[in-house]
């Protein structure tokens, strides 16, 4: 038993450094009092019970249960993506990058804690970081979806210069899986950035620019890939469009307007801390706001391309109107063309987010008033301004 | 079970433990001792109290023979105030585990 005692000892010395720095002194000072217990079973019990102090102050439970979730999920992503029999040279490169994203996805909340800090004490950043990181995988999903649906073309493709085509192939696919890595890599560490604790995002900044990008996105959705089968002529079809690209427009400058005028409400009298504030907080918003519209449009539109392909407008690949349309090859093609489109959204959008969220911003500055509601008047964006 | 006071009894028996002398420090296993409970429900509740500034915690000072240096904790002033009134609430001091385990009346603090 002194043994095992000695064995249980050890581990808690050595768990002791999984704690945040502010918590370690407590499990320190359950390893040094275990020496006053008297040995046997409750030693073992005292020892036991230090084990399970800092599995609930480092909330091992919760953060290992998702790290199992994440690598089951990237792994059967890898699987799906895994299918046999094709003679497409960029196949292992583009496994490759799935397992890399994969494990990326599932390491990087345990990289960045050490910096970031836990989940901010809110639920809009638990909110936020939990739909999140689920958006992101089933981006990925819909990734898998659009490679073995567009790429399975090429499953017993013979070029004429087959040497060449490889070569292509395979060089295509190392600017994909780079593109890949730091779209799906940047927007995982956004979102574990914007949602932790030292980075004291108000709730309010997360929930604005969130659930206006989400609401952005379904309107678009709707009126543009879902609604195309009703523009039967151009007036509904440059009415849609128009209306799409004035709803996203709008969304990224109301969550920064919204996110502004927080902070114009705010009690400070510094007009420059003010303006700072109303920047940060707009861009904040927006950048919340892009991405979000990003992410839900480019999983919505690229799974209705393949669940019905013909139901979006898709381009013809060959453009020439000599050729009949609609082969499988030529489907397949096309909505990769048209997927990507889309996928370079996913980089704009936030780009946008930010610029326009920090005009929605500094537009909210008419609101330099004193507030009736004392319950308002502090906000974490203010707090953290130099 | 949650007292009126709000505090749970395990918590309440901590509070009772370290109201008895107030002025004096405290280290864990003598808490858990005089209180009953074990290693991994004690600590959880001194966090607490320390998080809410209701106890003080420091280490010894001189490092002893032979053992590890202990944590020591007590009860701050806004603590015992705070622990009078929890206990003043209170149908009545919690038994200790230990102490529901044999059977024992329990001592009021």
């Amino acid at each position: 038993m002194d043994r095992v005692a000695a064995l249980l000892a050890s581990l808690l010395r050595w768990s002791i450094v999984l704690l945040p720095a502010g918590r370690r002194g407590w499990a320190e000072a359950v390893w040094a009092e275990a020496a006053d217990v008297p040995a046997g079973r409750a030693r073992l019990s005292w020892l036991v019970g230090g084990l399970l102090l800092i599995s609930r102050e480092a909330e091992m439970v919760r953060r290992v249960a998702f790290a199992i979730a994440g690598v089951v999920a990237g792994a059967l992503l890898v699987w799906w993506d895994w299918h046999p029999g094709s003679a497409n040279p960029a196949m292992p490169i583009s496994r490759a990058t799935m397992i890399g994203v994969g494990l990326l996805l599932a390491v990087l909340p345990w990289v960045t804690r050490p910096l970031l800090g836990p989940t901010a004490d809110n639920r809009a950043a638990r909110i936020v970081r939990v739909s999140g990181y689920l958006t992101v995988y089933a981006l990925l999903l819909v990734m898998v979806g659009l490679s073995r649906f567009a790429g399975s073309r090429f499953d017993h493709f013979q070029a004429f210069d087959q040497h060449n085509w490889e070569a292509d192939m395979r060089s295509g696919a190392v600017v994909s899986a780079v593109l890949i890595t730091v779209v799906v890599g940047g927007y995982a560490a956004a979102i574990l950035t914007l949602t932790a604790r030292r980075t004291s995002i108000a709730p309010t900044t997360l929930a604005a620019g969130a659930s206006l990008g989400l609401t952005a996105a379904v309107i678009v959705y709707v009126l543009q890939p879902l609604g195309n089968p009703r523009h039967t002529n151009w007036i509904v079809s440059a009415g849609s469009g128009t209306v799409s690209v004035a709803v996203l427009a709008g969304a990224l400058l109301a969550a920064g307007a919204f996110a502004g005028r927080r902070i114009a409400d705010s009690p400070s009298t510094d007009p420059e801390v003010k303006e700072s504030a109303r920047v940060r907080a707009g861009v904040i918003a927006g950048l919340c706001a892009g991405g979000a519209v990003a992410l839900l449009l480019n999983i919505l539109t690229i799974t209705t391309m393949l669940l019905f392909p013909r139901h979006v407008d898709l381009k013809w690949a060959n453009p020439s109107p000599a050729v009949p349309h609609g082969t499988t090859f030529e489907v397949q093609m096309s909505v990769g063309d048209a997927a990507v489109k889309y996928q370079a959204g996913l980089l704009l959008g936030p780009l946008l987010g930010c610029v326009l969220g920090a005009i929605g911003g500094v537009g909210a500055m008419g609101a330099d008033k004193p507030r009736a509601n004392p319950r308002r008047r502090t906000d974490p964006d203010m707090a953290t301004t130099p | 079970m949650v007292s009126r006071s709000g505090h749970s009894a395990q918590t309440l028996a901590v509070l009772s433990a370290l109201c008895s002398t107030p002025s004096d420090w405290r280290h864990g296993y003598d808490i858990a001792k005089e209180t009953g409970l074990r290693s991994g429900t004690l600590y959880p509740i001194l966090i607490r109290l320390a998080d809410r500034g209701l106890m003080e915690s420091c280490w010894e000072a001189e490092q002893p023979t032979g053992r590890p240096r202990r944590h020591m904790y007590r009860l701050s002033a806004e603590g015992v105030v705070a622990a009078q009134a929890a206990l003043a609430t209170s149908p009545g001091p919690a038994p200790a585990p230990a102490e529901r385990r044999r059977g024992l009346a329990v001592d009021g603090a």
